[in-house]
């Protein structure tokens, strides 16, 4: 997919200030800034999700805020000011300015169930010179388990603003945000540094809990045997596994069983719009401009809108129960033996939406060949740009069996993963040599996940999406579509007799002549578009593609989608066109029962099986190939990532497409 | 001096489930180290065994820690409970 997340943090050039917003991983800082902001950023329950500074504004005039707008920045979760990772030193800059402003002032996000071990970061901030107000999230879950605090004391022991919030319900956000328009005006000073907890922070900070919070709790709790056999199972070597396999397996079923409906929603209603527009508009270039490339176009990319809306939503979900911290365990253990850290799970899971947010995520691998080694395998794993080619070809493989299609869907993913692995042992024996890191994590709460959160995710990146197909595709699609559609050529001597012979039997026989004229139709399209630019280019690059038994259609589609994968699937569905006598027909259908020039089906299962394995592995996407350079800084990664992906793929294809010729599958 | 000789100290994969202990040495890596403070887990932090295995569990400080073995057989602990029977 070619959306990119946001990168760089940018500046709001009218705001009144900026205000930082500080925590550990999972202390809701996110969450707290779609609140403020009313930005969906995500929220994940894994350590560290959040990896670039995402800017907001709070809105103006909002519960005592200022007139303009204050900037938000939500800051990568740290642990401790100290440390030397990147997310750190992310803070460090934010803290000392970046882009020339100095911030205003912080909130300092605590977990209320975890406060004792938290409010060590409040004793680094007192030493960095910033009015701070400290926010005790999740306020309502501590009320649950029986925590009580003493806010006063807390205040005039740590001499800044305290309040108590719950960012996933509102509660106490409107005083926070009268704290923040605070920091703005200068109004809460800058707190004085503590000696004692500059010394010695965790025992400041046991103290402090000890004086407000009645005491640090005891080691061990009745709700501990529990979370124990959960933590057990969910990391246990095999029935982890399974437990594993068999959520994986849930989510691609899900995704495969709930978007069939609506996908045929949007197929259904782009033909009628298509068919409607046919009716209304006179013949002419125009016509075939609109219907062709701009219907085309947007059809074959739109319909897998509820599949990728599905696989972010489910993700979510599944980050936010905590239970991916645990699977990453699982995935340590399988990801050692290959080279890779167990960190890379999470980046390796990302790329299955994107593979530029997978690798953004690498930043938080510490050693230096751990992530190269896993930016260099991240684009094996199967993104949500390939997900419209193997719905497209899954589905003609096994156009009765739904069951047969989603295994060969999954099979699809499995391959890629397997490739990714196969691709890091490599790499780790012959270019990285060297063990990946052992693994240290933290195992966030168990918890229920926020279908809003969730939803909002699945909303933003399908808008992203939108905005591809809006830009990037519907430019190539029109593109693809004058490529195919000109020089415009005379109908040529069959078709202008099978006209001739229609016109004489049309007093005689209306259905013979209709027929034949059908056929003069479906002729002088074929010849237009082999006599056009598209078909001449398609021409040029058939002799690389034609081993893996692909046409010149086929071959552009190949060709186009090293901008952007799911260029293929619009690619085809302009160039295979939407004739009259088959307007009412879905465009996935279309492209299923789509002839090459010499009448034979577009696609065999041999060439259809060969294109699937071609695009499991090839290296093929602009925007994924920049991410690399700019994250390697080096051209060198992203050519060997062009070259071997795409050389295995071929290969691949081209084994896969003789074996099965062989086996008389053409 | 080796962990083995040390009286009544112990690798954290020789504590079991349910097992208290106190880390009193570690010979990690830096990087690992600096991660095992932050997360609260450094000389003189009282922890908890959840799960014995690989991947080893402490709750340490309300937190719970997971670990690959090959950081956890390079933790030197003092036990402060008996195992459970």
């Amino acid at each position: 997919m070619t959306a990119q997340p946001l990168e760089r943090p940018h500046r709001i050039p009218d705001a009144l200030g900026r205000v930082l917003l500080l925590g550990y991983p999972n202390s809701g800082k996110t969450t707290l800034f779609n609140r403020l902001c009313g930005l969906r950023a995500k929220t994940a329950n894994f350590p560290g999700t959040t990896t670039a500074i995402r800017v907001g504004r709070l809105q103006p005039g909002r519960d005592g805020a200022p007139a303009a707008p204050i900037e938000i920045v939500d800051l990568p979760g740290l642990y401790d000011l100290k440390l030397a990772l990147p997310e750190v030193q992310v803070v460090h800059q934010a803290l000392s300015g970046w882009g020339g402003v100095a911030p205003a002032g912080a909130v300092l996000v605590v977990d209320a169930t975890h406060l004792r071990r938290q409010l060590r970061l409040a004793a680094e901030l007192q030493t960095k010179g910033l009015p701070f107000v400290l926010a005790i999230n999740m306020i309502d879950l501590a009320r649950r388990k029986g925590l009580s605090y003493d806010l006063e004391r807390l205040e005039q022991e740590l001499r800044v603003p305290v309040v108590p919030i719950s960012a996933r319900k509102g509660e106490g956000v409107a005083a926070l945000v009268s704290r923040i328009a605070d920091l703005q005006r200068g109004k809460i000073p800058v707190p004085e540094a503590n000696p004692a907890a500059a010394c010695d922070p965790e025992a400041w900070a046991d103290q402090l809990t000890l004086n407000c919070l009645g005491g640090p709790t005891a080691l061990g709790s009745a709700s501990d045997g529990f979370l124990d056999r959960l933590d057990r199972t969910f990391t246990h070597p095999f029935v982890g596994f399974v437990i594993f396999l068999a959520v994986m397996g849930a989510l691609f079923w899900t995704i495969f069983a709930l978007a069939s409906v609506p996908m045929s929603l949007i197929e259904a209603t782009f033909a009628y719009v298509g068919k409607g527009l046919e009716q209304i508009l006179p013949i002419g270039a125009v016509r075939d401009l609109l219907v062709g490339g701009l219907i085309g176009g947007l059809a074959g990319t739109v319909v897998f809108l509820p599949q990728i809306a599905l696989l972010f939503f489910l993700i979510s979900l599944l980050e936010d129960t905590g239970y991916l911290a645990r699977a990453a365990f699982v995935m340590d253990r399988l990801l050692y033996r290959f080279g890779l850290p167990g960190n890379a799970f999470v980046p390796l899971l990302s790329s299955h939406a994107c593979a530029i947010p997978g690798i953004f995520a690498t930043r938080l691998i510490p050693d230096p060949s751990d992530r190269l080694t896993t930016i260099l395998v991240a684009p094996f794993m199967s993104c949500s740009a390939r997900l419209p080619v193997y719905v497209l070809l899954t589905g003609f493989l096994f156009p009765n069996s739904p069951l047969k299609a989603g295994l060969a869907f999954a099979g699809c993913y499995f391959f890629g993963a397997a490739a990714a692995l196969g691709a890091a042992k490599l790499l780790r024996k012959q270019l990285l040599p060297g063990r990946s890191r052992p693994m240290i994590l933290e195992l966030p709460s168990y918890k229920w996940p926020d279908l809003r959160v969730a939803a909002g995710v699945a909303l933003e990146e399908c808008w992203s999406f939108l905005r591809t197909v809006g830009t990037t595709i519907l430019a190539l699609s029109f593109l693809i579509w004058w490529l195919s559609a000109f020089p415009r050529s005379a109908p040529g001597p069959e078709v202008v007799e099978l006209r001739q012979r229609a016109a004489q039997l049309a007093a005689a026989d209306a259905n013979q002549a209709a027929l034949l004229e059908l056929e003069a139709n479906v002729l002088e399209r074929r010849l237009q578009q082999e006599s056009s630019y598209a078909g001449r280019l398609g021409r040029m690059v058939e002799p690389v593609f034609a081993p893996l038994g692909l046409d010149w259609k086929l071959s552009i589609g190949v060709l186009t989608s090293f901008a952007a994968r799911e260029v293929f699937v619009a690619t085809l569905a302009v160039l295979v066109g939407a004739p009259e006598e088959e307007a009412e027909l879905g465009v996935l259908e279309r492209i299923h029962q789509a002839q090459r020039s010499d009448g034979t089906p577009l696609l065999t299962p041999a060439s259809a099986s060969a294109l699937l394995v071609f695009f499991v592995l090839a290296m093929q996407c602009v925007s994924t190939l920049a991410t690399v350079f700019r994250e390697t800084g080096s051209l060198r990664w992203p050519m060997l990532q062009l070259v071997g992906m795409t050389g295995l793929a071929w290969s691949a294809g081209f084994a896969t497409y003789r074996i099965l010729v062989a086996m008389g599958w053409s | 001096m080796t962990y083995e000789a040390r009286e009544r100290l112990a690798l954290l994969t020789e504590l079991s489930e349910g097992e208290l202990g106190r880390l009193e040495e570690r010979t990690v890596g830096a990087l690992e180290s600096e991660l095992l403070s932050a997360l609260g887990l450094r000389e003189g932090s009282e922890f908890r065994v959840c799960r014995a295995g690989d991947p080893w569990i402490v709750e340490v400080r309300s937190a719970r820690i997971g670990m690959a073995r090959r950081i956890a057989e390079r933790l030197a602990v003092r036990r402060l409970s008996s195992p459970p029977p």
